[in-house]
């Protein structure tokens, strides 16, 4: 009985004292050997590195990215904590590009938005590697993926410039919503590709600052 | 007597755990890449007949524990990876009075010889059945492995790849679950043949042979008390995966034998994701398991919700729809994994 009491005490301390921290890791390939050679078929190795806006740059950071994506990180989603797998791909030793992902909160869950991108930060491929939606079909297509190809976050930034002549150029404002009743998560698609893309560039950047 | 049980099972149990303690210690000097998480078990059970007690869900225990990831890396790539998974646990219905153990779950360490080509050595889950395609360790909805295999890990030796279209997996291990021992023969060889994980329906092909042993209490150190005897077991298995995105579907079914007696067992869980409230989990699962000398049909009801934070509290109603009401369990479990410090 006093040995359970013990327990009790000790399993309600730590809970007490537990550190309240998001996910471990954001959004990890589910088969990264194949997803990486699907990505890049002349592929044949990868690095993969665990970073985190808090190890990054905190809250100062955090601000950067909000200003640039223009709306608040999701704190659940976006915790600062959470760790994001970069890929580094490579052929022999020379580096081909880069497979990163993000979660984003959609309409009917989370989803998983997976990028791969060239040397410049310009896309090579895009796919959901989860996506809860009555319409996912349409998102999943080529036809809607495809058109992502060759975008670079600048692209994104023009799109979200206060000129609307400026984004009437970016090839963004070009994307067509692939589905019928799911605008909210076309919108989470294009939150989540420029968050994706804003991460790939200030954590690149900020590695190059340690 | 339970000390000295202890101390001859640390050699053996601690040999390895040092060993991965080491390479682990050498991958942070080296300047690897590596995630440690903390991870937290709280769980009541309520049983039919009003008493609280705290156990009752099976591989779940009130546990206080960590992950510790680490990755390599060279020129050409990741060619290392470690994962040490451990827990204080507590579970009063442990033998011996004892209830307290150390339990491991991942000790391993993978070299990656090229795209699709691992090779893995240490304490992992054996290649067999829907356990390899669902993550369980948090959760009170459990797989056929227990049932199955005897225990959701082992130590020993692994390869997995990938094969066209398909993932290989296949693995050559002691046959004791958490506990390191060799006795009576004990071995156990496994694979399995499945599609690549996270597509829309999943498949896998499963098969195992093993002379495994029993053992009380699910724990590496104090050092478990084993039957002496191990367990003959055949197994071939197929499991299925279908996801629509809020609404996923499980199965798995296997059949074989324990000791030359025929056994046959199948599972369905159907879990739904409430739309709009990403949080709520709702499952239901069934699962049968026939032996020569009987049938057993259980029942399962799940709601978990996400709160964020790293957080899960789930209730669970656990039956046995064979048995007596007696046999009903009321689980409360909160559950949190997320990195630390």
């Amino acid at each position: 009985m006093r040995r359970t009491a013990v327990a009790t005490a000790v399993v309600l301390a730590a809970l007490a004292l537990a550190r309240p921290a998001s996910c471990a890791v954001g959004c990890t390939l589910n088969d990264p050997d194949r997803d990486i050679r699907r990505l890049f078929p002349g592929a044949t190795g990868y690095r993969t590195e665990f970073v985190s806006i808090a190890e990054r740059g905190g809250r100062p950071l955090a601000a950067r990215i909000e200003t640039r994506l223009g709306e608040p990180l999701d704190p659940v989603y976006e915790a600062l904590d959470v760790s994001y797998a970069y890929y580094t791909v490579l052929k022999g030793n020379a580096v081909v590009g880069f497979v990163h992902g993000v979660n984003q909160k959609g309409r009917y869950g989370g989803m998983q938005l997976i990028l791969a991108t060239d040397l410049r930060g310009a896309v090579v491929g895009f796919y959901y590697q989860k996506l809860t939606s009555p319409e996912a079909k349409r998102f999943r297509s080529e036809a809607f993926t495809g058109q992502f190809k060759g975008l670079t976050v600048a692209d994104f930034d023009l799109y979200r410039s206060a000129s609307a002549e400026e984004r009437a150029r970016s090839p963004v404002s070009r994307i067509k919503d692939p589905s019928e009743r799911s605008a909210d998560d076309f919108r989470a698609t294009l939150r989540g590709v420029m968050k994706n893309l804003i991460l790939l560039e200030v954590f690149g950047t900020t590695k190059q600052d340690d | 007597m339970p000390d000295r049980e202890a101390s001859r099972a640390a050699p053996s149990a601690l040999r390895g755990l040092l060993s991965l303690v080491v390479v682990l210690g050498s991958a942070c000097s080296a300047g690897a890449g590596s995630v440690f998480s903390a991870e937290l078990s709280a769980l009541a059970g309520r049983s039919a007949d009003g008493a609280w007690t705290l156990n009752g869900a099976g591989t779940q225990t009130n546990a206080v524990g960590f992950e510790y990831l680490v990755r390599l890396s060279g020129e050409r790539g990741d060619y290392l990876t470690a994962d040490l998974q451990a827990r204080a646990s507590y579970d009063p219905a442990r033998p011996e009075r004892e209830p307290w153990a150390i339990e491991i779950h991942n000790a391993w360490i993978e070299h990656r010889f090229g795209l699709g080509r691992n090779a893995r050595l240490g304490h992992f889950e054996p290649a067999f059945g829907l356990e390899r395609a669902l993550d369980t360790h948090g959760t009170l909805l459990q797989t056929l492995a227990e049932r199955n295999v005897g225990f959701k890990h082992d130590w020993g030796l692994g390869y997995r790849g990938t094969t066209g279209a398909f993932d290989l997996e296949a693995s050559a291990q002691t046959g004791s679950g958490m506990g390191l021992e060799r006795r009576d023969g004990s071995v156990l060889l496994s694979s399995r043949l499945s599609t690549p994980p996270g597509t829309a329906v999943g498949v896998g092909v499963s098969a195992l042979y093993g002379r495994t042993l029993t053992s009380m209490g699910m724990r590496t150190l104090p050092r478990p008390i084993f039957d002496p005897d191990a367990v003959e077991r055949r197994r071939i298995g197929v499991d299925a995966l279908w996801n629509t995105g809020a609404v996923a579907l499980a199965a798995e079914a296997a059949a074989g034998s324990n000791d030359g007696r025929s056994v046959l067992g199948a599972l369905l869980r159907a879990s739904w994701q409430v739309p709009a409230l990403d949080a709520l989990t709702l499952e239901a699962q069934a699962e049968h398991w026939s032996r020569e000398d009987g049938t057993r049909t259980s029942l399962g009801a799940c709601v978990s919700l996400r709160p964020g934070d790293g957080w899960t509290l789930s209730a669970a109603v656990l039956g046995d729809a064979s048995g007596d009401a007696g046999d009903t369990r009321v689980v409360l479990h909160a559950y949190y994994y997320g990195r630390f410090p």
